[in-house]
């Protein structure tokens, strides 16, 4: 009988715990690190869609400082940013009523409405931007129910105008990713104490002050990790934009990956593509990536 | 353990599927080459599909891909490594043809003409000048496209109205209709098709972008007026047409919602169509005039090219050849409408019969002349894009838009 | 449960809100999913017919044009596979980290995290050239890579945190009874890591299914998925509307179906992720 410690610490040396780690660490490697690498050392040279020899024509830092002088390319990075800010108060707030009605409502009954709720977050980004451009469409729904009220598309132009047609993605971005909230805000209201509720109430709180006083604070960290996951998700959107407007009109509704990518396979601007790319990462990491992975940290330590 | 089978049963099937996954580079039968087709997913792309696979050459494959991304698609195709499901031939818009040309994605097709001793004075000649470049033929030509009158005949003999002749009428025509609460429908959405119907409102009054020494006058009485009767038919569009595109303003149409409209003629076909229209009886067409009642056409054709990375030229030549033959257009032009650049289909009594719009298009190509190749011609569209918009949206005078698009271009080089 | 007294008019404000959301939720799914059986004609009436008789043509015409039952089957390919790869591979380096018992494997596993930052545009530029080169474009062996590299390093991390929860007592008897390390992973842990598996498949199976924009520039024509079939009809100047409703409706009902029937693990798995942090 073998009588050997079953684990192993790393001073020891052990084969497989390496081998074990080894295809996750490759495929990471490969398709991930490498890529990244690569991509970084391309963004200062200049690359075509030739890519014979990609690393031929090395120009430093043009592609970045072309990025100072590339008003479409700031515009992308600033709707973006509105993108970010929109759609995560948008579903926050949203999510957040949903949440404390589901949470109101006996059992039974939101347990019929949370699979329907969560049809939306199966369904890929594209569709959900071809669903929208039917919507959005002149001669469909929406327009239909804003007449019964004596609107039209002047009053809300929708994609086919560069003043609404960021917000337009939006909201259609609302709608598929509130459930989300809605489904983690809940699983969160389960795990506070019914007696916290039952102290507020004798205490003569209502509901929207037991919310706040208690129910927020209680909730902070949830929060906390939900607007990180959310900020890095809508900083990267591309889909729905893809399929509802494209970018447009006039570039009004363009994000960076979107620019980015049409730069990269509609221009033949490989590199300057990568430099842009480049920059949004450095921008997610900066702003979400690492507070995230500290309150990962933080989390795991305590 | 009931877990135990079904991940047994999770764990064969993801090895069958992974190995299905390795073997799938389409597998080649007998001596048949492939042939990989890239065309645009529009009217003509189910009858091409259904129409290829009579051809005995090779195993032909069509890709068909919306407009918007078509030329993103085309340009990977054209870098990827040979071998690896790279296309062929590829449908190009005339409108493309220098750039692909210039960067060396397509090739040049004159040797395999001389082999195969195709007589090329069978197609439109001013399109096959329009794809040769240094007397290098870059493909073959077909599918013309214009923008037409289209029209309701029932609704005109109902108010006694006939169908316009020059810029002054149509405009009158479309104001009529307005105060009756409908109007014309036109594409004025930002975008391409309002440009191209400057284009043609342009060429139309004999106007162009460029004056006789080669320098961007864009407000030339011809644009101005141009610009003017844009901004009069936008003023009495039918609700909507702000935001539309061509699509749109086929739908328009034939659901009736205007009796009038501009439609590029390559969707005319669907106005016959019952299963999408309304108006398969009723319909007219007629040149969409100038001031003057000449009507002329900004020339927009597609192309069978080869790309230049094919790894099967012959047959994809073979191939281009029997899509672009008069036998192959005739069946096209009967079935789905389409016109064809064969010059004798167009005097074809069967083929004028079945192509209502037919002697309205060609008549509007032969007045019609094809945009400059220059490098920054894009840049001048996409402004007078942006141009057109503001004509079309705010009403503002066409004179000064013109005046400020002028000047705002004052730096960008036009000599190449 | 606390029951705060309620107004009837709170009760009814409620029962609108919900009712609000219901619509707000179920109208669009179902706009699209009734154009695909609606004429071409009908499509554009408003306000739409809510009783029409279905008809198939759209259905018909992308399997016979637009070679969906190929596109069906790469997706299934593609996202079965990737599945497969993702939780095998994810679920054999949390046994790893494991039972290296070293403080760098947790550590490990977080950093690992970064991976779900990075904006897929900044892998994609550099992956099409590398896979160009390699000759892998256009191959389904190009998406699986790219789709396992983007789950891999969320599946880790949720398969870390479950496996650190299996008592140590269980794997040094399964020593002690003269099992081995590698079959104490398929004979105790594996199973034990059930709801973890399960959670993880629906994640990465919806995750890959919907995927865009690796699919776009990593296939051609033969390896489509049905995620770049639907993107064919988005352009800029010729929607089907019957058509395109069609495609999406076959692209998006059997994710929505295995999503019902997984909902538990869907709902955990996206919790475990947020709520445990």
């Amino acid at each position: 009988m073998k009588t050997r410690n079953f684990y192993w610490s790393l001073e020891k040396g052990d084969l497989l715990s390496v081998l074990l780690i080894l295809p996750t660490f490759l495929i990471i490697f490969f398709i991930m690190i490498l890529p990244l690498s690569y991509g970084f050392l391309l963004s200062f040279f200049d690359v075509g869609f030739g890519l014979s020899n990609p690393t031929e024509n090395f120009i430093g830092l043009d592609n970045y400082r072309r990025f100072l002088n590339d008003s479409i390319a700031q515009r992308a990075i600033l709707n973006t940013l509105i993108f970010s800010f929109g759609a995560i108060a948008g579903t926050f707030f949203f999510g957040t009523v949903n949440a404390v009605l589901l949470h109101k409502l006996s059992r039974r009954f939101s347990a019929v409405l949370r699979p329907l709720l969560i049809m939306p977050l199966l369904i890929s980004p594209l569709i959900v931007g071809l669903i929208w451009r039917y919507i959005y469409d002149p001669q469909g729904i929406l327009y239909w129910f804003l007449g019964l009220f004596g609107l039209g598309i002047q009053h809300f132009p929708g994609v086919t105008a560069s003043s609404t047609a960021l917000l337009s993605t939006i909201i259609a971005h609302w709608w598929q990713v509130t459930p989300f909230i809605i489904i983690v805000l809940t699983a969160g209201l389960l795990s506070i104490p019914e007696e916290y509720y039952e102290a507020a109430y004798v205490d003569g709180a209502g509901a929207f002050s037991s919310f706040f006083r208690i129910t927020l604070p209680l909730l902070k960290n949830t929060y906390m990790v939900i607007l990180l996951l959310s900020g890095v998700d809508t900083f990267r959107v591309f889909d729905i934009i893809f399929s509802l407007t494209g970018g447009g009109p006039n570039n009004s509704s363009v994000s960076i990956s979107i620019y980015a990518h049409s730069q990269a396979f509609n221009q033949a601007n490989m590199s300057y593509a990568m430099a842009l790319s480049t920059i949004a990462m450095f921008i997610t990491f900066v702003v979400f990536g690492i507070p995230f992975i500290r309150h990962n940290i933080k989390k795991s330590k305590s | 353990m009931k877990f135990k089978q079904t991940l047994l049963a999770v764990v064969l099937c993801a090895i069958v599927l992974s190995l299905m996954a390795c073997g799938n580079r389409g597998d080649a039968e007998g001596d048949i080459p492939e042939v990989l087709v890239s065309v645009w997913a529009g009217p003509q792309a189910d009858l091409q599909k259904q129409v290829v696979a009579d051809f005995a050459g090779a195993n032909v494959t069509i890709s068909d891909v919306d407009f918007g991304n078509l030329r993103t698609r085309q340009m990977t195709s054209f870098h990827a490594a040979p071998g690896t499901g790279n296309y062929d031939v590829v449908w190009v818009n005339s409108q493309w043809m220098n750039d692909y040309v210039e960067a060396g994605f397509i090739m040049p097709i004159n040797e395999f003409i001389a082999s195969s001793g195709l007589d090329t004075s069978i197609y439109v000649s001013g399109l096959m000048d329009a794809i040769t470049f240094d007397g290098q033929i870059f493909g073959l030509p077909t599918f013309i496209q214009t923008m037409i009158l289209v029209y309701d005949s029932e609704v005109f003999e109902a108010e006694g109205l006939r169908a316009p002749t020059n810029s002054d009428e149509l405009i009158a025509v479309a104001r009529h209709f307005y105060e009756q609460g409908s109007g014309i429908a036109l594409p004025a959405r930002q975008g391409g098709a309002a440009a191209t119907l400057f284009t043609q409102l342009l060429y139309s009054e004999g106007g162009d972008f460029f004056d006789a020494n080669g320098n961007l006058n864009l407000t030339s009485p011809e644009a101005i007026h141009a610009a003017t009767v844009y901004g009069q038919l936008a003023r009495y569009s039918v609700s909507g047409s702000l935001a539309w595109h061509h699509d749109e303003v086929g739908n328009a149409l034939r659901t009736r919602l205007a009796p009038i409209g501009v439609l590029m003629s390559g969707l005319a076909n669907q106005n016959h169509d019952p299963e999408r229209s309304l108006i398969v009886d009723t319909v007219r067409y007629a040149p969409l005039p100038g001031s003057g009642g000449i009507a002329a056409a900004s020339n927009t054709f597609w192309v069978w090219a080869i790309a230049a990375n094919s790894a099967n030229p012959q047959a994809a030549f073979d191939f281009i050849t029997w899509m672009a033959s008069p036998e192959t257009e005739t069946r096209k032009t009967l079935f789905n409408q389409q016109i064809s650049a064969v010059n004798a289909l167009i005097a074809d009594p069967a083929v004028v019969a079945a192509t209502p719009f037919l002697p309205v298009v060609m008549e509007q190509v032969g007045n019609g002349r094809s945009d400059p190749t220059l490098t920054n011609f894009g840049v001048m569209r996409e402004a007078l894009i942006v141009s057109l918009s503001e004509i079309a949206s705010t009403g503002a005078d066409p004179a000064t838009v013109m005046q400020q698009l002028q000047d705002s271009l004052a730096d960008v080089d036009f000599s190449h | 449960m606390v029951r705060f007294k309620r107004k009837w008019y709170v009760k009814l404000m409620m029962a609108v809100l919900i009712m609000v959301a219901l619509v707000w939720t179920l109208v669009p799914i179902y706009i699209v999913v009734s154009n695909a059986f609606r004429a071409t004609l009908d499509i554009h009436q408003m306000p739409p017919q809510l009783i029409f008789k279905p008809i198939f043509i759209h259905f018909q015409r992308i399997f016979e044009f637009d070679n969906f039952g190929r596109f069906f089957r790469n997706s299934l390919v593609i996202s079965t596979t990737t599945t497969f790869l993702s939780i095998m591979m994810g679920s054999l380096a949390a046994y790893g980290v494991k039972l290296c018992r070293s403080s760098w494997g947790r550590r490990l596993s977080n950093t690992l995290l970064l991976g779900r930052m990075v904006p897929a545009i900044t892998i994609l530029i550099p992956l099409f050239i590398m896979m160009n080169r390699a000759g892998l474009t256009g191959t389904r062996a190009a998406v699986i890579l790219a789709h396992t590299s983007l789950t891999l390093p969320f599946v880790t991390w949720l398969m870390t945190g479950f496996i650190e929860g299996i008592p140590d007592e269980l794997l040094e008897a399964a020593n002690a009874e003269g099992c081995s390390r590698l079959m104490a992973f398929f004979r105790i842990v594996f199973p034990l890591l059930r709801p973890a598996v399960a959670s993880a498949a629906i994640l990465v199976m919806q995750t890959s299914w919907n995927e865009l924009i690796f699919s776009l520039q990593l296939t051609n024509i033969r390896t489509f998925p049905l995620t770049v079939g639907v993107a064919r009809y988005v352009g800029a100047v010729s929607v089907d509307w019957g058509r395109s409703s069609a495609a999406a409706t076959i692209t998006m009902v059997p994710i929505i179906i295995f999503g019902f029937l997984m909902q538990k693990y869907l709902i955990s798995g996206m919790t475990a992720g947020a709520v445990k942090g």
